[in-house]
């Protein structure tokens, strides 16, 4: 029976030993690499949980990485990780009567799945998950931020 | 927050701690040396890895604490002011030190005259209808978020979990590492995430406390207002809003209440704290800012 095999990508120690180059993981949904280290500056590209990135150069908080497809900018230190949960397909026969959903909750943490298990235990809080949502959707882009800024004679 | 969520975190607590207790949780260490397939090393390696909470983890924690929150407050409906405050909000994040989370920043408005404000973990902060009366202009707003934002960065939610819960959870996820390693039948999963689920309660419970009841420590409210002041010094905001704002609150917040003057240390302490760290500047004057600030408190 296919199941998810569950592949933990160790880097911290590892990585650093096989090559001189250290290797980290983008730590957030979404990760703007910028042309300089400053909060506002111009963004190169834009990668995604679980990208592995080179170091590159760091600076006081900063840390300059490089991508996969190459291209290479600087972003605050708080949104990588050392280390990458990854899921991918597999074969293995996990043979724990778990599910595949269980694995990921176990792997992965503080995850979807433990939500998910809090959440029906604890029905009553449907209605403030529906409020959280909510405002996780209303959103501000950085161009509009800027704008307000810079409108209100800031930055 | 009712008496009976209260009892139910309370409960889940003791259920996390008897579940720990009687189980035991194999240590990375125990788990690699029963496989007889890591070395110490190797699983000291594994331990490091996991030795801290992930921006993911801290994202469902801190949805958990705002659902937590929200079952004591309701939301105040004011889009006009809601923008504002979210664009105030997210200029105050991205000039943070950590200026993206796991999902990004968010902000809500509380209908409560209760002269409060909260972060939870992952960039969820919520602002009452009575802070935003406080607030005299768009810098004195700025304040107030720019020190929310600085909890977030600061982990102070997060930091409230008891760290022998928190060493469980992460004992927890690494010694599943070890089961990919070895062998996968060494480890229930189904037990785990119900110990997980348990941990979260728990642990969401803990920040709770710490944010609704106890509030911060002296220590760490000093250390946001610290970090708050950068924070508004690289925005071009007047940092000095931030001792204005205290010492409002001071004459307004009664001390023994609920809200924010009964976990917030004596405003009269913060601004002799925070005065020392401003360098008296000229603000740039903003009309506006000031145009702006009126048209989005309307109503408030």
């Amino acid at each position: 029976m296919k199941k998810l095999l569950l592949v933990l990508a160790l880097t911290a120690g590892v990585a650093a030993a096989a090559s001189a180059q250290e290797t980290l993981f983008i730590g957030v949904q979404s990760a703007p690499l910028r042309a300089n280290p400053s909060p506002f500056a111009q963004i190169v590209a834009t990668l995604s949980h679980g990208d592995a990135v080179t170091v590159v150069a760091r600076q006081t908080g900063w840390i300059q990485v490089r991508s996969a497809s190459g291209a290479t900018g600087w972003a605050n230190q708080t949104l990588f990780q050392r280390d990458r949960v990854v899921m991918t397909a597999g074969t293995s026969d996990a043979r724990t009567g778990a599910s595949a959903r269980e694995q990921a909750a176990a792997a992965k943490g503080f995850s979807p799945q433990v939500e998910s298990q809090y959440r029906e235990q604890n029905p009553e809080m449907s209605n403030a998950y529906a409020i959280i949502d909510r405002m996780e959707a209303a959103r501000v882009s950085e161009d509009e931020v800027v704008r307000f800024l810079r409108q209100g004679g800031l930055l | 927050m009712n008496r009976i969520v209260w009892m139910r975190i309370g409960t889940a607590a003791l259920l996390a701690i008897g579940a720990l207790t009687l189980n035991g949780c194999a240590t990375v260490a125990q788990v690699g040396a029963a496989a007889g397939v890591i070395t110490p090393q190797q699983a000291e390696t594994l331990a490091n890895t996991f030795k801290d909470f992930t921006p993911e983890n801290e994202y469902y924690l801190g949805r958990a604490v705002g659902a937590t929150i929200l079952q004591r407050y309701p939301v105040y409906e004011n889009e006009n002011a809601a923008r504002y405050v979210r664009l105030i909000g997210q200029a105050c994040a991205q000039a943070s030190d950590m200026p993206v989370t796991f999902r990004g920043y968010s902000f809500l408005l509380l209908d409560s005259d209760e002269v409060n404000a909260f972060a939870a973990p992952g960039g969820f902060i919520f602002v009452t209808r009575g802070m935003l009366r406080l607030c005299q202009n768009e810098d004195d707003l700025a304040a107030v978020l720019a020190h929310e934002v600085a909890h977030v960065q600061l982990k102070h939610g997060v930091n409230a979990i008891s760290s022998g819960r928190k060493l469980e959870s992460l004992r927890i996820l690494a010694s599943v590492g070890v089961s990919q390693f070895g062998s996968a039948e060494l480890v229930n999963t189904l037990d785990q995430l119900n110990q997980l689920t348990e941990l979260f309660g728990a642990s969401v419970g803990d920040i709770v406390n710490s944010l609704v009841l106890k509030g911060y420590s002296r220590e760490q409210e000093y250390e946001a207002d610290r970090v708050a002041i950068t924070i508004m010094e690289r925005l071009g905001y007047d940092p000095a809003a931030l001792t204005r704002v205290l010492e409002r609150m001071d004459s307004k917040v009664h001390r023994g209440g609920p809200g924010f003057g009964s976990t917030h240390p004596p405003p009269a302490d913060r601004i002799r704290a925070a005065s020392k760290r401003i360098t008296a500047r000229e603000a740039a004057e903003s009309a506006a800012r000031e145009k702006r600030f009126a048209k989005a408190m309307q109503g408030v």
